[in-house]
């Protein structure tokens, strides 16, 4: 979502051109970013692993990059279809493993997104890293199929890292994949 | 050797300060000391900005700004991922539900009601909470006056929901409701209060006298979350909720007798506008004009994962007719709008402003890229006539990303 309109522009020059003649087009643009980093997503999905892969740090297991394709610093990278927030791969972290110091919540919302590399779609578990005060690296948000508060299954208005082991503080997003849907 | 004019030119110049000297009185010295002081409502309009400072969410505020005189007036500071402040009609005082931590990120997590003196912004006491106020993006619905104003209901989420209880005369904590499945606070009497559920319903709290809860009423659903959610925004008018929809249409929900009723839902917009793909959009965007009955919404044309983009649009309705009678363009794109009440309303909204050209801010893009770009924005605080929509203040670097805009009347 960040700066979306400026890099359809760069891909598709014809149909955004009426949105370059305007200045507001334009600033709506620069304050969706803004919104960004406002919204913490997280389905109450309890991961008991959760923890212990914050505290492996890395990732668990090696791919090759043809299979899990994009930058993971970029937020048009494939598994974050679904996040909302500050991306760890840019804060410390990486995609699966929060920074140091901090701690995974594991009650957490859950996308589903399509890999490009092999078609499929990937249940992905949008873990937040608590404890530390917001990383403001890299945010990220992309709306879809977000949900008020009062319905807490698809929301990304609620900081998840209520409840958790660091009590409120937020500081980044991971992006795990729980499996095939 | 010098000219004419330059021979004539030194002796002026010896003469000039001492002739300046003898004109200009010497400045008085200045008091130290001095403190400002906020002007009452009576005196001055005066708006509230709510603002959680993200990332720096540490240290959350409140702006106050008098949207007379377009001037910045002073804040509060109002810790952890601040939710908004509640500012009482007839209460002399501020009140403000706050996260605080003992080492700052870490440490013993204090939950408070602190409230405040309206003049000086000091604070003047706080009573505790259980820690478990609720931290979201938005900040309508998570806390609710008692309309006589002697209950302060925060909303709490650990994930699991409830509500605690103050006892704004005494200045006590005095208890805490389970609301499981249900989220967002809204009075509908002294004692009454509906919370939204996650079936489309609304749960009835009831208080006593004594701030206990008297009874809890599970009621029938009254829109469909699943098919298209209402937003947690709403507007009140007497004893009826206005909300928008995810898809753009007005709900109307009525308390009475304990009961809730929905009136027919209508749209905003007409079937060539959502087949133009017109939708609400911001954070907080609906707000009615109680004497006029129009009911103003942020509209963006976009795609569906846009509904919380800003936009310049700001459409206005008739209340009885459902027809739109006004669009009003925004200076600066808005992700937060509000409006005051009585004969000469204004509305007010928060909206992205990169105080630098337009042209320069596109090169600045394409030379530099988005993340650069992004560092530059700031947000402005637009002051506009309700009637005409013209402009009549802005007042740039406004906080971080605020969370509500609030006239105090």
């Amino acid at each position: 979502m960040l700066f979306k309109w400026f890099d359809k522009l760069t891909e598709n020059t014809t149909r955004q051109s009426a949105r370059l003649t305007s200045r507001r087009s334009f600033l709506a643009s620069v304050g969706t970013v803004l919104v960004g980093t406002a919204a913490y997503p997280l389905l109450p999905v309890w991961r008991n692993g959760a923890q212990a892969a914050s505290q492996a740090g890395a990732d668990p297991k090696e791919v090759s990059p043809g299979q899990d394709p994009g930058d993971p610093e970029s937020c048009e990278y494939w598994r974050y279809c679904a996040i909302d927030g500050y991306l760890c791969s840019c804060c410390g972290g990486t995609k699966t493993s929060c920074p140091p110091g901090t701690q995974m919540a594991p009650i957490t919302w859950i996308g589903t997104c399509r890999n490009p590399a092999d078609g499929k779609d990937y249940i992905i578990s949008y873990n937040d890293c608590c404890g530390k005060s917001a990383c403001g690296r890299c945010q990220c948000i992309r709306n879809e199929n977000d949900t008020p508060a009062y319905l807490p299954a698809n929301s990304n208005n609620i900081n998840w890292c209520s409840g958790g082991p660091a009590d409120v503080v937020y500081n980044c997003s991971t992006a795990i994949i729980l499996g095939i849907q | 050797m010098k000219p004419f004019w330059a021979k004539s030119l030194i002796p002026l110049c010896w003469i000039a300060p001492l002739f300046s000297s003898a004109v200009m009185a010497n400045l008085p010295v200045d008091d130290l000391g001095k403190h400002e002081i906020l002007p009452s409502r009576q005196e001055a309009h005066i708006v509230t900005i709510s603002d959680p400072n993200i990332p720096h969410t540490i240290d959350g505020r409140v702006h106050f700004v008098d949207v007379d005189r377009g001037r910045y007036l002073g804040a509060l500071n109002t810790g952890y991922w601040y939710g908004g402040v509640v500012l009482p009609k007839t209460r002399n005082e501020i009140i403000s539900p706050e996260t605080h931590f003992s080492r700052g990120t870490h440490g013993k997590r204090s939950d408070v009601v602190t409230f405040y003196d309206p003049k000086t912004l000091q604070p003047t006491g706080e009573v505790l909470l259980p820690s478990k106020r609720a931290t979201t993006v938005k900040a309508q619905g998570v806390s609710s006056l008692s309309d006589d104003e002697k209950f302060l209901l925060v909303l709490n989420l650990t994930p699991a929901t409830s509500i605690s209880v103050v006892d704004l005369d005494q200045r006590r904590f005095v208890a805490e409701i389970e609301t499981p499945g249900c989220t967002q606070i809204y009075a509908v009497g002294n004692r009454d209060f509906n919370v939204v559920c996650a079936d489309g319903s609304f749960m009835g709290i009831q208080l006593d006298d004594q701030g206990q809860l008297q009874k809890q009423i599970r009621r029938d659903p009254v829109f469909d979350p699943a098919a298209d959610p209402i937003t947690a925004g709403g507007a009140r008018l007497a004893n009826t909720w206005y909300h928008l929809s995810r898809e753009g249409y007005v709900h109307a929900f009525t308390t009475r007798d304990g009961n809730v009723t929905a009136a027919p839902t209508w749209s905003l917009v007409s079937q060539d506008e959502r087949d133009d793909n017109w939708r609400i959009a911001g954070l907080q965007h609906l707000a009615i004009h109680q004497d006029s009955r129009r009911l103003y919404a942020l509209m963006i044309q976009g795609g569906p994962e846009q509904f919380e983009d800003p936009t310049d649009q700001v459409w206005v309705y008739d209340l009885d007719s459902h027809k739109r009678v006004q669009v009003i363009e925004l200076e600066h794109p808005a992700l937060w709008m509000n409006i005051s009440q009585g004969p000469e309303a204004q509305l007010y909204a928060v909206g992205v402003d990169l105080q630098i050209p337009f042209l320069f801010s596109l090169w600045l893009y394409f030379a530099e890229g988005r993340e650069y770009l992004t560092r530059l924005a700031t947000m402005s605080f637009d002051t506009y006539e309700l009637a005409s929509g013209d402009l009549q203040h802005s007042l740039p670097r406004i906080g971080k990303l605020p969370n509500l805009i609030q006239p105090w009347q």
